[in-house]
């Protein structure tokens, strides 16, 4: 036999044995999970150990302190202490410890369950792909050979690294599509399969993911209508059958999340994410994070699908009828990934959308459109393999051996790409600093906060400690009474009235025995939630600490942490998983939703994890999180008027907001030392949303510009929730470095449209200061 | 066809094998107390020009700069306890216990024991 006969009979028997392979499940999932061991393998290296990377510290913290708040103290992990001076940890919106993974964290610890989660996710999400390519009358073969260009991509890869595991949620993206493609068939399991999926993604703190699947989601909601758009009886059966399931799964799959959507609810709408900038990518970045492969310093290869599976894509296209509704997904990834860089910005009319408002990063929609091309693949090697079994009786065996070469380069080029992608995965997990993970938590210590440090977080919960040094992607709301030198974490306000003391403490509970012998307060160095509950006398929140007034007397006080959210969230996701439970034992007997009857009984199971969120809300009480906002000098934000000395400026902007008056703290502030600027604004009823204020430091010769752009007057107050008709204090506290000593300083302030393109806001009046380009002068000092 | 099942069990198991075999990175030795009071002062002495130099970075946003000192105190204490052959964490433990018992720190200001709210910068 030649060689070029013994390549091709090699060949012909790989394709054969893959064939076989892909149509055995137990076999694929042997595969898959070869190729998810490979990926993985670098992590699983190297699972006992830290990631000191600054975001691994932080979500690695939340793991950690869930695992240890349910196997050391036995409690729920509803309450971190250990961090920013207490936080909502079920509410947290970033932690992913209401998932199926969390059971290996528990298991096997948290560092060692990263590296298990990582395979166990990437298995998932490769015959998630490869079911989801199925759906769309991929062969099997050709689902199989394309499911790692989604499941193995860059973003799996550089995830881990950065300690961002919650970003493996996207693996079920695929799932919750596929479900959807079911739940839109009438499928029951269909519905199920979205739901669940959906509510670990939730669980799993896809603060990317949901939302994306989300829209993924709607899309496939929308192909099926207009696929089914006749307006015969036929098509109206199917589009409101369709839609009636979906809907169905929408709030079935809220309804087993709702023990984190509740709670992260709670959370955001204490403090919610204020995401301003207008952030965009040009086409060759896009093309350079999609295909190029990685390189240090640089995105290249952040979402690297690589470019051997691309010919497989193209062949995809060529199959219209199937490939059109993947393509315009395509399309509408790729111009929601260039973000703000091209008008008119889809990215842009998204963050119109209330849950859309908070996603910072567009270039993520190269995610799901990873999922497009590896899908189009599937359906490009499906084609070629068409041609080679069903050639036309005309021109046979030139389209049979066009097929062939088509299969071939199509199978070869996707085979030959598993070597970048499983590459990409080793390059990232190699470039990690690592070290020996932090010990057990040392019991023989009592728990104090401490300043902390959020660069090293996953050091403190083991020496128990609380680091008050804090990152999040939103505003904690943390009290600046907080210390980090106490000797003792509980203590009286009123100093004299009796004695307080510690009898126990963990993260959900806190008895101390109090002894008073007039009405007084004690406080605790932790901040205060709605959820915290005083089994005596009234929890108090002192600007943002945690306080408890209490009468004369002696008191066995227990304090402890018990939010509505997370009571009524869990019985709603109890009712949902019940309500699941019914569906699946439905689905056995009749796999499909037939007739009314059997679509109210749906919709009756699809509402029922209402009744525990409406009962819960309507008996237990809770205060909301009430917090004036104040300046950082302490005084409120909102006034009825501008100070008295404060330099009126009585500049009108477009979109109804003044700027009234401008005032440096010291009109003759020194290099090397700090003053502040208040800046007091206005609002009238119409004021546009999305607006920042812009403040420019601008010295008289050489040096760099002082910039002191910002959303949240006085860090705290958006324009658009402000009251109208009061003074607005914005306090801006100003370095000034040593260089700029002898220099003339021109502080220039205008507002522009931070969340809506960035284009400055019109200045109609320039009052009583001098103007350049839409922008007052509001004060010129020399630094001393 | 039980066995069919058999690759995917024995991968999952080598992958389980290898995650709970994986050994850690090597520990230093733990620091006794007169090498943590050293490792207190050598970090914290140097806070004022460390929250300088981070007030220069970022002059107009408190939670930023704080947020920038608490980077070089890391960055300082990790050299500290790698040069010393120590515990990060005994470094780390040292400041807390430090700023607690007013340990003489050699710092020309008092040190801080309080930190501004979060405030994840909205433009970046």
């Amino acid at each position: 036999m030649s060689p070029a006969r013994h390549l091709l009979s090699l060949v012909r028997g790989s394709y054969r044995a893959v064939r076989y392979v892909a149509s055995h499940t137990p076999l694929r999932l042997g595969i898959f999970a070869g190729l998810a061991l490979i990926a993985a393998w670098p992590l699983l290296s190297t699972a006992n150990s830290l990631n000191e990377f600054r975001d691994a510290h932080v979500l690695g913290h939340y793991e950690a302190v869930a695992r240890d708040t349910v196997l050391h103290w036995g409690q729920a992990p509803l309450w971190d202490p250990y961090y920013c001076g207490g936080m909502y940890l079920l509410g947290t919106p970033q932690a992913r410890f209401v998932s199926p993974t969390f059971l290996l964290t528990l298991v096997f610890g948290e560092t060692r369950a990263e590296a298990l989660t990582a395979f166990a996710m990437i298995l998932a999400g490769l015959e998630g792909t490869y079911r989801y390519a199925r759906s769309r009358r991929a062969t099997r073969f050709g689902a199989m050979a394309a499911a790692p260009l989604f499941a193995l991509s860059g973003i799996f890869a550089t995830s881990p690294a950065l300690g961002w595991f919650s970003f493996f949620g996207f693996q079920l993206l695929p799932w919750m599509a596929l479900g959807t493609r079911r739940a839109l068939a009438g499928e029951r399991m269909g519905l199920v399969t979205t739901a669940v999926a959906a509510a670990w993604c939730v669980g799993f703190g896809g603060t990317y993911a949901a939302p994306i699947a989300a829209l993924w989601c709607a899309f496939e909601v929308g192909e099926h209508v207009v696929r089914h758009a006749r307006t015969d009886r036929a098509g109206v059966a199917a589009v409101t059958l369709g839609l009636g399931v979906a809907a169905a799964t929408a709030a079935l799959g809220a309804g087993l999340a709702a023990v984190r959507l509740w709670p992260i609810a709670d959370t955001l709408q204490a403090a919610p994410r204020i995401i301003g900038g207008a952030p965009g990518n040009d086409w060759g970045t896009l093309a350079r994070m999609f295909l190029w492969p990685i390189r240090p310093e640089t995105d290249n290869g952040e979402f690297f699908i690589g470019v051997l599976g691309l010919p497989a894509v193209l062949l995809g296209l060529l199959r219209r009828r199937r490939s059109i509704p993947l393509a315009v997904a395509g399309v509408a990834c790729v111009w929601l990934a260039a973000g703000y860089a091209v008008r008119p910005s889809l990215f842009a009319s998204l963050r119109e959308l209330p849950l859309y408002t908070t996603l910072r990063y567009p270039e993520r929609f190269l995610v799901p459109l990873a999922l497009a091309c590896a899908t189009l693949a599937a359906q490009g090697v499906s084609l070629a393999e068409a041609y080679v079994r069903t050639p036309r009786a005309r021109q046979r065996r030139r389209r049979e051996r066009a097929g062939k070469a088509l299969l071939l380069v199509a199978s070869v080029g996707l085979a030959a790409n598993l070597g970048p992608l499983a590459a990409q995965h080793a390059l990232h997990a190699r470039d990690r600093s690592l070290s020996s993970p932090p010990g057990a938590i040392d019991d023989s210590r009592p728990f104090h906060q401490a300043r902390g440090n959020r660069w090293a977080l996953a050091y403190y919960e083991p020496m128990q400690r609380g680091s008050l040094s804090c990152w999040e992607a939103y505003p904690v709301p943390e009290s600046p009474l907080l210390r980090g030198d106490r000797q003792s974490e509980e203590w009286l306000v009123e100093p004299g009235a009796g004695t307080v003391t510690e009898r126990s403490w963990s993260p959900n509970r806190i008895e101390l025995d109090v002894a008073l012998s007039r009405p007084a307060t004690v406080a605790v160095n932790q901040n205060w939630h709605a959820g915290w509950r005083a089994s005596a006398g009234t929890i108090e929140n002192d600007r943002g600490l945690l306080t408890v007034a209490l009468p004369a007397g002696t008191h066995a006080l227990s304090l402890r942490f018990a939010p509505r959210s997370a009571t009524g969230g869990a019985l709603a996701s109890l009712v949902a998983l019940l309500a699941l439970g019914v569906v699946v034992r439905q689905a056995r007997r009749s796999p499909k939703v037939r007739g009314a009857r059997e679509g109210l009984v749906l919709a009756l199971l699809a509402l029922s994890p209402l009744v525990p969120v409406v009962a819960t809300a309507a008996l237990v009480h809770e205060a909301a999180y009430v917090q004036a906002p104040l300046t950082p000098d302490g005084r409120p934000v909102v006034a009825d008027d501008i100070d008295e000395g404060a330099v009126r400026i009585d500049a009108k902007f477009a979109d109804g907001v003044s700027l009234e008056a401008a005032t440096l703290s010291n009109p003759d502030p020194a290099a090397g030392a700090e003053t502040s600027l208040e800046l007091d604004w206005r609002r009238d009823g119409r004021v546009a949303p999305g607006l920042g204020v812009f403040v420019h430091i601008e010295p008289s010769t050489g040096g760099t510009n002082i910039n002191g752009d910002h959303v949240l007057l006085s860090s705290v107050l958006d324009l658009e929730d402000a009251p109208s008709n009061k003074t607005l204090r914005d306090v801006l506290p100003i370095f000034l470095p040593d260089d700029a000593r002898g220099k003339t300083w021109k502080v220039w302030v205008g507002l522009w449209r931070v969340r809506r393109g960035g284009e400055r806001v019109h200045l109609e009046d320039a009052g009583h200061a001098l103007s350049d380009g839409d922008r007052v002068l509001v004060a010129t000092f020399v630094a001393r | 066809m039980r066995s069919a099942w058999a690759p995917l069990a024995v991968v999952c198991a080598v992958a389980l094998l290898r995650a709970l075999t994986a050994s850690a990175p090597q520990a230093a030795p733990a620091a006794d107390e007169a090498l943590r009071r050293e490792g207190f002062r050598a970090v914290a002495s140097e806070e004022t020009s460390m929250r300088r130099e981070a007030a220069k970075t970022f002059p107009t946003d408190p939670w930023s700069r704080d947020d920038d000192f608490h980077q070089r105190e890391m960055k300082k204490a990790r050299d500290w306890a790698h040069t010393n052959h120590t515990r990060f964490a005994d470094a780390l433990s040292a400041i807390d216990e430090g700023l607690r018992a007013s340990w003489p720190h050699g710092n020309p200001a008092p040190l801080l024991a309080t930190t501004p709210p979060c405030r994840p910068r909205a433009i970046y």
